[in-house]
């Protein structure tokens, strides 16, 4: 692959420490309700943030209002410092990548990519040559003279991936770009994308509802639903440290279990479980004592047989269903009245097989399981 | 189908303003973003002449920077006030796709609609022209697409509108050209600008509309007696639309900031915030 021409590349114009900014931003289409309501989120520049959550969460609008397809009700889009409605369509330096919208036809692919460049002052083989290293980027060097038609919808991608490279942009939107594409593409699409952020530092944003999408790509990643951030926060830490319960059950595998708080003891709840047995639990997003909670656990944190000295409590479960899936066990146990509750047994040397209607022992260290909300 | 159709940005050099007096680079940035807004999105963005506001290649390159903030494909063709060889210096094999014996006249096929570009100007003059050589290109190229609606874009509309300035400019060889048109039936429309109005007229059994200016418009005196003179209205273009029922419809977007939009409801006596 070519290492990109960067020396070219402007730098932005000012030091604001954050490439972009949404203040307080609302989105109404019927002027009666909002899809986005009071939005706020700092990008930094050359940061991956990708906005994530269902169909009709707003991360779309977002985007959008972002490219400047759409107008913010209200609030304020800031840009290197700028409201964004002050500068220009020509000058905001915004490369795109959407699913649909695609190439356009009627040019061959070489002739595509040098269309967002005819007139940058840039000499005929200077363009050739841009264009030539935006092919290589995507690893489409030889497919210049075909037209759009001529290419797999993979093959399109890249090509629109590398025409939203291809003038130095300093920042990049892309909305489910990969959508669809077959999951073995996607795959090797993610990571393309991500080295080809790595290597151009360039600012990302980037719309999915794949978490897997969102989880391998980002350095940060904003959880929508209905029309608010739910989280923000680094792959890793969405994953283990969900704030809420929305964003517990949309990113990876989730079990829950309701209970009623009796006391808070500075970090730890004591929690009664429905079915009378009582545990401890991280206090992460909670009322008070007598508040309704919902317990979050995942599956490969819970202990079978625990150790019961190195674990606040252990509470007993029935074995409801077994797959072996190679490297793990996945187990479907009932559990203080939950009869989806999962436990993923590692494949381990001196981890007893499970059976069919056997009643065990589980637990957890008390970080692992985390109070939120019951809403 | 939907066509986006702008006409006489009239873009002056960059940081400056035509006459001194109008924005016209800030009025075609704010068409710009209006269409890359619409939804459902056009296919195409066509130009009908008058880029530039004294033909200088600065106000060319200028225009292009605007005009590249479109996500859509672009052409265009040159007005009076554009320099052919500048125009071709700037957007040749881009947004001018190809050039026929000196003439920005050009064919784009592939859409729903057949559209061809035509170079109505005459270097130095300020009124259109069609002499032999472009009327039997234009005749050839129509006689191709014969099977398919068509739609003529040029700058110069080939009837006098009622406006003094531009009709006295004239139209030399217009008969010429009619000739051509009348004798293809499959010619949708003849998209024009020019005037800086919006105006339609029936015309050798098609129809010629004229858009607006996006840069500045004429003040309509149908008196003819008044100097011309311009107003900094808003912003205006136009969007053809090729209906599912073969029907091209135009309509006329002014590019104004305005309340709205509302439903036909009844709305409460006090307009409360959006909840």
């Amino acid at each position: 692959m070519t290492p990109p021409d960067n020396s070219r590349r402007k730098k932005p114009m000012n030091s604001e420490p954050f490439h972009v900014r949404f203040k307080n931003v609302q989105k109404s289409y019927d002027g009666l309700t909002l899809v986005v309501k009071d939005l706020n989120l700092d990008i930094g520049k050359g940061e991956f943030v990708t906005m994530l959550g269902p169909s009709g969460s707003g991360k779309t609008t977002c985007l959008m209002m972002l490219a400047g397809f759409e107008s913010a009700t209200h609030g304020e889009i800031v840009l290197n410092g700028r409201p964004i409605n002050n500068i220009p369509p020509h000058k905001r330096g915004i490369g795109m990548v959407f699913q649909n919208y695609a190439l356009f036809p009627h040019m061959t692919v070489a002739e595509n990519l040098s269309f967002p460049l005819a007139v940058r002052k840039m000499p005929k083989d200077k363009i050739s040559q841009k264009v030539g290293q935006a092919l290589e980027m995507v690893q489409m060097g030889e497919f210049g003279d075909r037209y759009p038609a001529q290419l797999s919808g993979g093959q399109q991608q890249r090509i629109a991936l590398a025409r939203a490279l291809v003038f130095d942009p300093e920042l990049v939107l892309m909305d489910e770009p990969l959508g669809a594409l077959d999951k073995q593409l996607r795959e090797q699409m993610q990571f393309e994308i991500k080295h080809i952020h790595q290597q151009l530092g360039v600012t990302m944003v980037y719309v999915t509802h794949d978490q897997s999408e969102a989880l391998t790509m980002s350095d940060r990643i904003a959880v929508f639903n209905d029309g608010i951030i739910q989280q923000l926060a680094s792959p890793d830490d969405l994953y283990e440290r969900p704030e809420n319960r929305f964003v517990a059950q949309f990113i990876g595998e989730n079990n829950e279990l309701g209970g009623t708080v009796d006391a808070i003891d500075g970090d730890i709840a004591r929690v009664t479980l429905d079915n009378g047995d009582k545990v401890s639990a991280l206090a992460v997003n909670i009322e008070g004592a007598g508040a309704r909670t919902m317990l979050s656990i995942r599956p490969e944190r819970v202990i079978i047989d625990p150790d019961e000295s190195r674990v606040p409590q252990a509470i007993g479960g029935l074995v409801k269903e077994l797959i072996y899936l190679g490297d793990h066990i996945r187990c479907r146990m009932t559990v203080a009245g939950n009869d989806e509750f999962i436990v993923k047994v590692p494949n381990a040397p001196g981890n007893r097989r499970l059976k069919v209607g056997e009643k065990i022992r589980i637990g957890w260290i008390t970080e692992d399981c985390r109070a939120l909300d019951a809403a | 189908m939907l066509i986006a159709h702008i006409s006489d940005p009239h873009v002056a050099g960059p940081g400056k303003k035509a006459y001194n007096i109008a924005p016209t680079a800030e009025n075609l940035a704010r068409c710009v973003e209006h269409i890359n807004r619409l939804e459902p999105r056009p296919q195409v963005v066509l130009v009908t002449g008058d880029i530039t506001s004294s033909g200088a290649a600065a106000e060319a390159e200028n225009a292009a920077q605007i005009l590249q903030g479109l996500r859509f494909p672009f052409y265009l063709v040159p007005g009076n006030h554009d320099r052919r060889e500048t125009l071709w210096a700037v957007f040749g094999g881009q947004a001018c796709p190809s050039r026929s014996a000196g003439f920005i006249s050009y064919a784009i096929p592939g859409y729903d609609l057949h559209l061809i570009g035509l170079d109505s100007t005459a270097p130095g003059a300020p009124g259109g022209k069609i002499d032999p050589q472009r009327a039997d290109w234009l005749d050839e190229q129509l006689a191709r697409c014969a099977a398919k609606p068509t739609v003529l874009f040029m700058h110069h509309p080939p009837v006098k509108c009622g406006v003094l300035e531009t009709d006295e400019d004239g139209f030399e060889g217009v008969a010429l050209l009619g000739k051509v048109i009348a004798r293809h039936a499959h010619v949708q429309r003849i998209l024009c600008g020019h005037i800086h109005l919006e105006a339609h007229a029936a015309w050798q059994g098609t129809v010629v509309s004229t858009a607006p200016s996006t840069g500045m418009q004429l003040v309509l005196d149908l008196t003819m007696t008044q100097p011309s003179a311009f107003v900094l209205e808003a912003p205006g273009y136009q969007l053809h639309y090729w209906t599912p029922e073969r029907h091209l419809v135009s309509h006329t977007v002014y590019v104004r900031d305005v309340d709205g939009p509302y439903l036909f409801e009844e709305y409460p006596e006090e307009k409360g915030e959006p909840k």
